[in-house]
């Protein structure tokens, strides 16, 4: 076994404990939980928000307050990591401000593409930069299919299940974003 | 920029993002908030129970006695607290009695009882007057239980519903009879 297998081992049995402990009511090694997942839990809240941060920031204390809810439900049959994880993404799909957002864009989206501001702070440069923005500025189901597939790593059939849509639309969903992306990442070419 | 490019830019953004703020404290908070729910939840149980079981002892005791006509003590001499006692045992008493006859009711289903005669829209004008007298006193009873002018006054309503009750159920067994 390498270090770095040994290092991930480690960490897992730690996780397992602080598990463990936050089943028993401990709090302390939940907040170790939170620490440990927040920043991840965070970027994928932020990008399914369209980079709405105060948004973002109001689904993952949702998140991890329905995680502590439901943490006798976690068995030990995924890792807590990939549990948290889905628990988010359904918490930000049923979020009524989310879908009201998704329906007034929906409405206002038209040929033009908006670019909207990534966040309250300029992090990223370059090419990363645009993506995000062109993916914050895209229709809410597109959006959401491209960050779940592309950047989370879901697959299609996860992606219907979670969002309540056919497999065939959430393909339908992936090549309109992605094209809409390129559109953008066109546009600000020729800037 | 090509298609597997897009894809490739797509998929190296990074996953994690460090927010803005501590955002621990607004959760923790709302875990202490479940926590005290919870504590309640539990603590409830722990005085209710007995509470409730004393009460319906109490109201037993107070029934039996006063059903067997036995004098605890020469009226006079009994203080007011324990007559108000006594009275108020003999209300949740009639309250329990009056429960289980209504829940023997309902499955008669009074509404649609076949009382060739007896004018059923009568019967259930007659219910619904005492239902919305019920209804009144229970809210005022809620903030004032102790009240013995409004105990008397449900102990009087539990007793016409109770009439009531018995009369249906003897009506029904007749009209069982007769079909």
């Amino acid at each position: 076994m390498t270090s770095w297998q040994h290092d991930k081992t480690d960490l897992l049995a730690t996780e397992k404990r602080w598990v463990d402990k936050a089943q028993a009511g401990d709090r302390l090694a939940f907040e170790k939980l939170y620490r440990g997942h927040c920043d991840r839990i965070f970027g994928l809240c932020w990008r399914m928000c369209g980079g709405d941060n105060a948004l973002a920031e109001d689904m993952v204390q949702e998140a991890f307050v329905r995680a502590w809810n439901k943490l006798h439900l976690f068995k030990g049959e995924s890792k807590f990591g990939t549990w948290l994880h889905r628990l988010a993404v359904n918490v930000v799909l049923s979020d009524r401000r989310i879908r009201v957002k998704r329906v007034q864009r929906e409405q206002e989206f038209s040929e033009d593409i908006e670019r909207v501001q990534v966040g309250d702070r300029d992090v990223f440069a370059g090419l990363r930069k645009d993506l995000e923005a062109a993916i914050s500025g895209l229709p809410e189901r597109a959006r959401t299919v491209l960050v779940l597939y592309d950047i989370e790593g879901y697959k299609h059939d996860e992606i219907a299940k979670m969002t309540g849509m056919a497999v065939g639309s959430s393909k339908a969903q992936l090549h309109r974003a992605r094209k809409l992306v390129r559109e953008v990442l066109k546009d600000s070419e020729n800037i | 920029m090509k298609e597997s490019e897009l894809q490739n830019a797509i998929g190296s953004l990074p996953r994690s993002m460090k927010p803005p703020r501590d955002l621990w404290p607004g959760i923790d908070e709302r875990l202490e908030a479940v926590a005290r729910e919870t504590v309640e939840q539990y603590k409830a149980p722990f005085w209710r129970k007995p509470a409730m079981a004393a009460a319906v002892l109490m109201a037993l005791a107070t029934g039996i006695f006063i059903g067997r006509g036995m004098d605890l003590a020469p009226a006079g001499q009994m203080s007011e607290t324990v007559k108000e006692y006594a009275f108020l045992g003999t209300v949740k008493a009639t309250e329990l009695e009056y429960q289980a006859a209504f829940s023997e009711l309902v499955p008669l289903d009074y509404s649609g009882l076949r009382l060739e005669g007896e004018e059923p829209d009568a019967l259930r004008g007659s219910w619904e007057a005492l239902l919305q007298a019920e209804t009144a006193l229970l809210a005022a009873l809620q903030q004032y239980p102790s009240d013995i002018y409004l105990n008397g006054k449900l102990l009087d309503l539990r007793s016409q519903q109770l009439q009531f009750v018995k009369q249906l159920a003897l009506l029904e067994q007749n009209n069982w009879r007769r079909t």
